[in-house]
């Protein structure tokens, strides 16, 4: 979502200007009113013309228009207008228990986990909402508005906020550690912990901070399935979970990459023998409960249950699976079901890393900014001055040309404005000439921007990948550089337009197809691959990529 | 009123620095200008007087009324009577003080006010005794000798334009001469017309904002009577008819006090003092 903003939200106030100059011109416009000490000879007059028109107020002239629109744009400009990516919203979970009460230093765990909180979150552009773990309500704006009412906090009421982007409160670290997207904050001792995971990184507090620890996942290589034509929904999900997580896929299964295989398999029996996740079957179809009141059903025994409902039983020689087949699927609910499944298994939970040992990684991590700093910066302050300025220049003109409503004839229009067309071109194409900003390049192996934006245009550098992984990852990776990239500018691959692939070796043209089509998104951009003699860095592979703005 | 925007009224009189001086060389050289016109050394006399001075040729602009038949008919060239007015008459000036005369800019009554005093000097320098009044009002003030010119500056600075002028409202004593200075609206020119005695020369001038004599126009032009609130809306296409009918007024006031011996003239408060007192007074 993309949120204005503005550098210099105080000169918004000048927009009062322009305004106090409409309503001024407005009460000037009301009909005037001259003083005559004698009416008879005008209503002789009138008399003998006919009828009085009625007055109306006159219309503003061309020149105070432009002249209030220059205004307009010239209080925009100096408030400097901006878009930027809107902020996260976290959700702080707070333990309402006793011991946050206790006070040290002149001030509860609670209040310092709460300031720490605020303090981070304001840094780093994130919105926080407050709710007391003691059960489902809603979040509030304030810590104090959430800790009204009664109840404690116990520790099923925190494993209910297990899920991303929520911040726990809490002096006690937790006796389960949060799965996957947990997280741990303290107003206690510093029990800092994981946020969420987003592609490969995971997104840490560490007591004080956000911090992005890159490729925290394992880099993992999933067999037996074929990502270029998945037959099944859940084939589907997995394959968008393997882009999302930058896996690769394919059959060649290395040591150091072996921990997850799932294999998928299709045909007119398969809601008989795959099991279920969330109530949803493999083909994206919601499961029933199976019964197993019947006489027929006994010997079967519940194998997977979601709540009271048995959604897979099995039994000697038999399983039974509840599902309605006539039931319409939730693709977006299936799909977040199965991939946290895949989370669970792929990204093993972190746990509660302790402080020291999370200081003492160092380099490992990276500290980013998670809300702003690849905000795409806009030209919009120079467009408005622009246009300030020749919107002055053209209200000038028309009131030397004393060019009101209704403009006289064709010619009269064009010989009394002619000033006013220029500044009107003028503007139209400081309006229409395209922005360019330049995103630097982070670490970069020679003199040059990451990414253009010019106009819909977004030119992304050659990116290279993992050039010592194997060649499948490394154009894999690749992909996902020139991804992140696009993602700076608020696109993604299937913005594409056009790539330039270069290969070091054009034997590997094949392999290169087949990683760049399980990547890449329908409609495939327009592309090209050269073979090249070599690239910077050792790298194989090497893409250029051209997106467009929609 | 109805109109969106505040008229422009000026109620009040406020004489620049150094108009007294200015209203007096003014009023001497008038009296000069008509003695010697006049050939009359003792006395001034615009338009009819009650004793017979003598005869001169005719010239042109002369009143044709004026012209003594049967004098003209013994010699070869029309002669005209010259009539004087002995020292000593009574002089009427009456100043309109209603609102309407606030309108401007410059303000009517302010021009009023200032040809007023010149007049009033006039008669004094011609030894005439002038009674000053200003209706609605009934302020009134006589200029009896030298010492009264100081106050009469102070007396004319205290007109405010206010009211109406109401029928009936005017009317002259027996005099020498009756002048009226004012707008001289439809609703009470009759009346004035009708304010002096038989046998007493009176006087019109009629003084009007430029405005009001060329009014410029737009499509959207409220035209207000301050005096009683009337209005009505106008626009560029009834001018020429306007002036068409503004000058049918003036054809017609002028020969009304043609007829009863006085005269009527038309002046913009626009124009100069010494402009409209010299085309006044003439000859």
């Amino acid at each position: 979502m993309i949120a204005l903003s503005f550098e210099h939200p105080w000169a918004l106030a000048l927009l009062a200007i322009p305004v106090a100059l409409l309503v001024l011109a407005r009460r000037r416009a009301s009909p005037r009113g001259i003083a005559i000490a004698d009416l008879e000879p005008w209503r002789e007059a009138q008399a003998t013309t006919g009828a009085p028109r009625a007055v109306r107020p006159r219309p503003p002239t061309v020149a105070l228009l432009l002249a209030v629109a220059s205004l307009a744009c010239a209080a925009l400009a100096l408030a400097g207008p901006g878009s930027e990516l809107a902020t996260r919203r976290w959700t702080c979970v707070l333990d309402t228990t006793a011991s946050m009460d206790l006070a040290s230093d002149g001030s509860t765990r609670r209040a310092r986990a709460i300031e720490a909180a605020r303090t981070s979150a304001s840094k780093d552009s994130v919105d926080l909402v407050w709710i007391a773990a003691r059960g489902q309500r809603a979040a509030e704006s304030t810590p104090e508005a959430a800790l009204e009412g009664s109840g404690v906090t116990t520790g099923d009421a925190f494993a209910a906020w297990d899920v991303p982007s929520a911040l726990w409160i809490t002096d006690a670290p937790p006796t389960d550690p949060p799965r996957f997207a947990g997280f741990v904050a303290s107003g206690g001792a510093a029990v800092p912990g994981p946020i969420a995971i987003e592609g490969r990184d995971r997104i840490d507090w560490d007591g004080e901070r956000i911090v992005v620890v890159a490729d925290a996942a394992p880099p993992i290589r999933i067999g037996g399935l074929d990502v270029e034509s998945p037959r099944s929904p859940l084939e589907r999900v997995l394959a968008a979970w393997i882009g999302g997580r930058a896996y690769v896929t394919g059959s060649d299964s290395g040591p150091a990459h072996t921990p997850f295989r799932v294999n998928v398999r299709a045909g007119p029996a398969l809601g008989d023998v795959l099991a279920g996740r969330d109530g949803w079957n493999a083909m994206g179809q919601r499961l029933g409960s199976v019964r197993l009141d019947r006489e027929e059903d006994r010997g079967l025994s519940p194998w997977i249950t979601a709540g009271d409902d048995v959604l897979v039983a099995a039994g000697q020689g038999r399983i039974e699976v509840a599902w309605l087949p006539g039931e319409p699927s939730d693709e977006s609910e299936f799909a977040v079901s199965w991939a946290r499944l895949f989370d669970e298994v792929a990204i093993p939970p972190p746990g509660i890393i302790p402080l020291d040992e999370r200081q003492a990684a160092g380099a490992d991590r990276t500290v980013v900014p998670l809300a702003t700093a690849d905000a795409p910066p806009t030209d919009s302050t120079w467009i408005l001055a622009i246009s300030a300025a020749v919107l002055a220049l053209g209200a000038i003109s028309a009131r030397r040309a004393r060019v009101d409503w209704p403009i006289g004839s064709a010619h009269d229009r064009i010989v009394r404005m002619k000033f006013f067309t220029l500044s009107t071109l003028l503007l139209a194409s400081a309006c229409s000439a395209p922005a360019t900003v330049h995103h630097d390049a982070k670490g970069a192996l020679g003199p040059y921007s990451a990414l253009v934006e010019t106009g819909d245009l977004v030119f992304v550098a050659g990116r290279i990948g993992a050039t010592k992984a194997e060649f499948d990852e490394e154009v894999a990776t690749t992909i996902g550089a020139v991804e992140v990239e696009l993602a700076r500018a608020g696109l993604g691959l299937e913005d594409m337009v056009q790539t330039t692939c270069y290969l070091s070796d054009i034997a590997l043209y094949e392999r290169f197809n087949a990683v760049y089509a399980a990547k890449v998104p329908k409609p495939w951009p327009a592309r090209a691959v050269v073979g090249v003699s070599g690239l910077p860095a050792g790298a194989r592979v090497e893409i250029v990529a051209i997106a467009r703005r929609r | 009123m109805g109109a969106g925007r505040d008229l422009e009224l000026l109620p009040t009189v406020r004489f620049a620095l150094g108009f007294r001086a200015r209203a007096e060389a003014l009023a001497t050289r008038l009296a000069r200008l008509r003695a010697t016109s006049e050939n009359d050394g003792r006395a001034w006399s615009f338009g009819a007087g009650d004793d017979f001075a003598g005869l001169r040729a005719y010239r042109p602009g002369d009143d044709p009324r004026a012209i003594d038949w049967t004098a003209s008919a013994r010699g070869d060239a029309p002669l005209v009577r010259v009539m004087r007015r002995a020292r000593g008459g009574l002089e009427w000036i009456a100043i309109d003080s209603s609102l309407s005369m606030a309108i401007g800019p410059p303000a009517k009554l302010q021009s009023a006010a200032e040809i007023a005093a010149v007049l009033a000097l006039l008669a004094w320098k011609s030894g005439a005794l002038a009674t000053l009044v200003a209706p609605p009002s009934e302020a009134h003030f006589r200029l009896t000798g030298a010492r009264a010119i100081g106050p009469l500056f102070g007396w004319l600075e205290a007109l405010v334009a206010q009211g109406a002028l109401e029928r009936g409202l005017v009317s002259f004593p027996r005099c020498q001469r009756a002048t009226w200075i004012g707008d001289l609206a439809s609703s009470h020119a009759p009346d004035v017309g009708r304010a002096a005695p038989r046998g007493v020369s009176l006087f019109a001038l009629q003084i009007l904002a430029p405005h009001e004599i060329a009014p410029q126009l737009d499509a959207s032009t409220r035209v207000i009577d301050p005096e009683s609130g009337a209005h009505l809306d106008a626009g560029p296409d009834v001018l020429a008819q306007h002036a068409q009918a503004l000058e049918v007024r003036r054809r017609t006031l002028a020969h009304e006090f043609a007829r009863r011996g006085g005269r009527f003239a038309r002046a913009s408060s626009a124009e100069s003092l010494e402009t409209v007192c010299a085309r006044f007074v003439r000859p």
